[in-house]
């Protein structure tokens, strides 16, 4: 139990690091392959874009369970604090559909990518591979969305917003 | 017809709170659904393919770059650099501030990030010296769009790839006009601490230029290696931010010793929270800005104004009227991704540089972050100063007044953008 809680807890996180830090190492070493040893790296740009699109799907996820997705709240500003939540709700279920739609379309096309065989003309990467973040990252948001949901009708708090960031969306003030 | 469907949709499901990012993917989705010749399959490769994107790795490598110079030290020493500058002058506390925020600016690109890093420094000195609340907090808020005027800056790289125009050239581009601002606010700065200079207290002198200097040597090579490489053309703008992060580590870990390796996995956690949510807005919202374009939404709107306006300084003060109407409500990224296709083909008949056009556009947009309803930096403020929303927008008059002034040298003296540019090619 308490291994899935630090799974449930940190799994994104892990995965997001691991994925940053590559990238700046990556870079990092084109630059140096260039000047330093005079040869430039073929296959890190295009590694470093891989690692990028799987970076922003997997993230996306973490920042569902965090509610960190940006939204624009002027409707629940001028309607007032205590429409806060209903409207949570409704971003959530809003983005759980799109994260379903997006799963639902994004199969068909990874696995006809895969079929076609398509390779990447750097690394020769299957590029299904590439597109494979999506159905797993957007599949990851989906989770975290619905856990989410479950928690705030269980009576749990909202992620994200801390008490002072609401008190100063207090409609008076705008 | 589908384009203004999908455009409603998206500003509804918006409107209801739901992520940006995702109701740009449901307004880009809709068209297909209603019948129009676009499919879902080619929806979730426009997204992939955006992200796909080489230019686009600036944008999470210059956030990771910034979080670890705010968290490092950097940040802080460039505004005890800035305070041995102007410290000397009367509201040189407050100059020094706007200073600051132009040092920070250039190795941020974010202009809440801005806000936050500076202001949280800024204003509790600021007022422990006599400065008044309001007028310290409106100031930082005004000052922080400098992040994203002064280069690197993420709506500069959203729009070079939106634009399909040189990010590096954006960059250069922007120095001058970030210092016509960042001047008009620090005048104002001058002018209050005129005014009020019965009530402030100043500490001028006790640590001389040279000092300071030495002390926050390694804070201030940061930019200019940065910028210089990019102008010298040594690196891409992407290589540039990665270099940024390792120089940025090495001298927080080695030299400053403020951060430790437990810090840094906090900073890499931090940074991918703060960079996912801004990612997808750009993936989604280059599908729609495809959609759109399949449906020849730009086309028709050049049609419509090419036959409505004749006069290139009326257009432009046409199109800066619809920029700031978007910044004050828009999400500025999705703005910048699905306006740019739209506007740019309009503008280019009338002979304006699509670099003079991104300028244009990012100023305008930046001036959002610090207007109601939805100034990101008036929160941030807010949230660091405990300060009301009303409060800081009384007092943003003035500063928001002087960003506006600055916006209009920026439209209609194409040279500030252009010039620094065109020495380089």
């Amino acid at each position: 139990m308490k291994i899935l809680r630090f799974i449930e807890a940190n799994f994104e996180r892990y995965i997001l690091a691991a994925i940053l830090f590559s990238l700046v190492t990556i870079l990092a070493a084109q630059v140096v392959a260039r000047y330093l040893l005079g040869s430039p790296l073929v296959w890190s740009e295009e590694l470093a874009r891989y690692l990028l699109v799987w970076c922003t799907f997997i993230g996306v996820s973490l920042a569902v369970r965090e509610g960190r997705n940006i939204s624009v709240d002027l409707l629940p500003t001028l309607i007032g604090p205590r429409s806060m939540k209903a409207f949570a709700m409704v971003a959530l279920v809003g983005s759980a559909i799109f994260f379903a739609l997006m799963v639902w379309y994004s199969v068909p096309l990874t696995r006809r990518i895969a079929r076609i065989g398509q390779t990447s003309p750097g690394l020769g990467i299957q590029m299904w591979t590439v597109y494979a973040a999506v159905p797993v990252g957007l599949g990851l948001a989906l989770l975290r969305a619905l856990q989410v949901i479950v928690t705030v009708l269980r009576g749990g708090n909202l992620p994200g917003t801390p008490v002072e960031e609401r008190e100063a969306l207090d409609p008076i003030e705008m | 017809m589908y384009a203004i469907f999908a455009l409603i949709f998206f500003l509804l499901v918006m409107a209801i709170t739901v992520p940006v990012a995702f109701s740009l993917g449901f307004a880009a989705l809709l068209p297909g659904w209603m019948g129009a010749p676009t499919n879902p399959g080619q929806m979730v490769r426009s997204v992939v393919t955006a992200l796909d994107s080489f230019p686009l790795l600036a944008v999470p490598l210059f956030i990771l770059a910034g979080e670890i110079m705010t968290q490092g030290g950097l940040a802080r020493r460039l505004f005890s650099f800035a305070d041995a500058v102007f410290g000397r002058f009367k509201g040189g506390l407050a100059m020094s501030s706007v200073a600051a925020c132009l040092l920070f600016g250039a190795i941020s690109g974010s202009s809440p990030a801005t806000v936050a890093a500076i202001g949280s420094m800024a204003v509790p000195l600021l007022v422990s010296r006599g400065y008044d609340l309001r007028f310290s907090t409106a100031l930082i808020t005004a000052a922080g769009t400098l992040g994203v005027i002064v280069p690197p800056s993420i709506p500069m790289i959203i729009y070079g790839m939106a634009a399909q125009v040189s990010v590096g050239a954006l960059f250069i581009g922007g120095i001058i006009p970030a210092i016509v601002i960042g001047g008009l606010l620090m005048a104002y700065a001058h002018v209050y601490g005129r005014k009020h200079h019965a009530n402030i207290t100043s500490d001028a002198g006790s640590v001389s230029v040279a000092r300071a200097f030495k002390t926050s040597f390694w804070a201030l090579v940061a930019p200019i290696f940065v910028l210089g490489g990019i102008y010298a053309g040594a690196f891409t703008p992407t290589e540039a931010a990665a270099i940024a992060c390792v120089y940025g580590a090495f001298v927080s870990m080695v030299i400053f010793r403020e951060l430790g390796l437990r810090d840094m996995m906090g900073v890499l956690v931090n940074t991918a929270l703060t960079i996912a949510p801004i990612l997808i807005i750009a993936g989604t919202g280059a599908a729609l800005g495809r959609v759109l374009t399949l449906l020849q939404v730009p086309a028709a709107i050049g049609a419509f104004v090419g036959g409505a306006i004749d006069e290139r300084l009326v257009l432009l003060l046409l199109v800066n009227l619809i920029l700031l109407g978007v910044g004050m409500v828009m999400e500025t990224l999705s703005a910048i991704i699905v306006l740019t296709p739209i506007l740019l083909p309009v503008l280019a008949p009338y002979g304006v540089d699509p670099l003079h056009f991104g300028m244009i556009m990012v100023v305008n947009l930046a001036i959002g972050f610090a207007t109601p309803p939805v100034g990101v930096n008036i929160y941030v403020a807010s949230g660091i100063t405990k300060l009301s929303v009303i409060q800081i927008c009384r007092g943003l008059v003035v500063p928001i007044a002087l960003l506006l002034v600055g916006l209009v040298f920026v439209t209609y003296v194409p040279a500030l953008t252009l010039w620094l540019p065109s020495l380089n090619r």
